[in-house]
């Protein structure tokens, strides 16, 4: 966890729902990143996942900028 | 006004004035009942029932960070720095370029280079009928020693300086070993004379036997080279190195074994 209040996530799908319970009792916002090899489904999961925790601010972070 | 008539005190009025006390009664007890009703009301959905208050929760939002505006882009470049992907991947310097090797195809030797195959020896059909008495012992065949050649013999090679004279002259080689151990090569520097014969011969190495070396020694001053007309019969005519060499062979006399 940073300074900022942000949480750095590299985890397996199955270890996301933990990290979410914890966002969402200190009710962090999620941004979503993801690399061009991430398959849309995996992006939409994770989506839903953090909303379904209770998360109501969820971002997707595009392309960064050139 | 207040003095009226008999008559007119007698007749009745034309307008009903008798007291309102029972419009008030029932004034009162209405606003009784009313009052009971609001508190049976209020015990039973704020006692009995109390009203839940929710508040529900702001709708949840999904925002797409796009670098559109100023503000997207710092946030992307802010998310790009806090990226942990980037800290947790190996990450290759620009400069370096990736070295494919080339697709190596294995080709196996029996495609490059067909087998030949032997023919088969002829099919033959043995009629007989098996023996029912088992085959003969088999014979026990003793291995024979490896030695499958003739003896070795003992060699004596000179080097190249030595080449202007003619072919030595070698008495008949007649070593006897002290051990039963394999002797090494033996190496003498040796001088020949103008005259053929080796004045010095000193040894450079040992062939691992001390009788071996003497023996080798006084072998090689027995040798003689062919006449050289170089040093035109002086004796004293600058003498010519060279290398002596033997080589020991299967003819070296080796101790009885006890």
């Amino acid at each position: 966890m940073r300074r900022t209040g942000t949480y750095g996530i590299m985890a397996e799908f199955d270890s996301v729902h933990t990290l979410l319970d914890a966002a969402k009792r200190e009710g962090q916002s999620i941004i979503i990143k993801a690399d061009r090899s991430t398959s849309y489904e995996t992006v939409t999961d994770v989506t839903n996942a953090a909303l379904e925790h209770g998360i109501t601010s969820v971002a997707l972070a595009g392309a960064s900028p050139r | 006004m207040n003095n009226l008539s008999p008559e007119l005190a007698t007749e009745p009025l034309l307008f009903s004035w008798n007291s309102p006390r029972r419009r008030r009664a029932a004034f009162l007890a209405f606003l009784a009942l009313s009052l009971f009703a609001h508190a049976v009301c209020f015990y039973i959905f704020q006692v009995v029932y109390p009203p839940t208050v929710t508040l529900l929760p702001p709708p949840a939002r999904v925002a797409l960070i796009t670098p559109a505006s100023e503000e997207g882009r710092t946030l992307l470049r802010w998310i790009d720095a806090e990226d942990p992907a980037v800290a947790f991947t190996t990450q290759r310097p620009p400069e370096a370029r990736l070295r494919a090797l080339p697709k190596v195809e294995h080709v196996p030797s029996y495609h490059a280079m067909e087998p030949t195959l032997k023919e088969l020896p002829p099919f033959e059909i043995d009629s007989r009928a098996p023996d029912s008495q088992p085959p003969a012992a088999v014979p026990f065949v003793r291995q024979k020693s490896a030695s499958t050649g003739g003896p070795i013999p003992t060699s004596v090679s000179f080097s190249n300086e030595l080449d202007s004279f003619e072919p030595a002259i070698l008495p008949a080689l007649k070593f006897v070993a002290s051990n039963g151990e394999t002797p090494e090569a033996i190496r003498f520097r040796v001088a020949v004379s103008k005259l053929g014969e080796i004045r010095y011969c000193f040894p450079m190495n040992s062939s691992g036997d001390p009788e071996l070396d003497e023996q080798a020694r006084l072998y090689l001053t027995r040798c003689r080279f062919s006449g050289s007309d170089l040093a035109g019969g002086k004796p004293d005519a600058p003498l010519t190195w060279g290398i002596a060499t033997i080589e020991w062979g299967s003819d070296i006399a080796r101790p009885q074994a006890r």
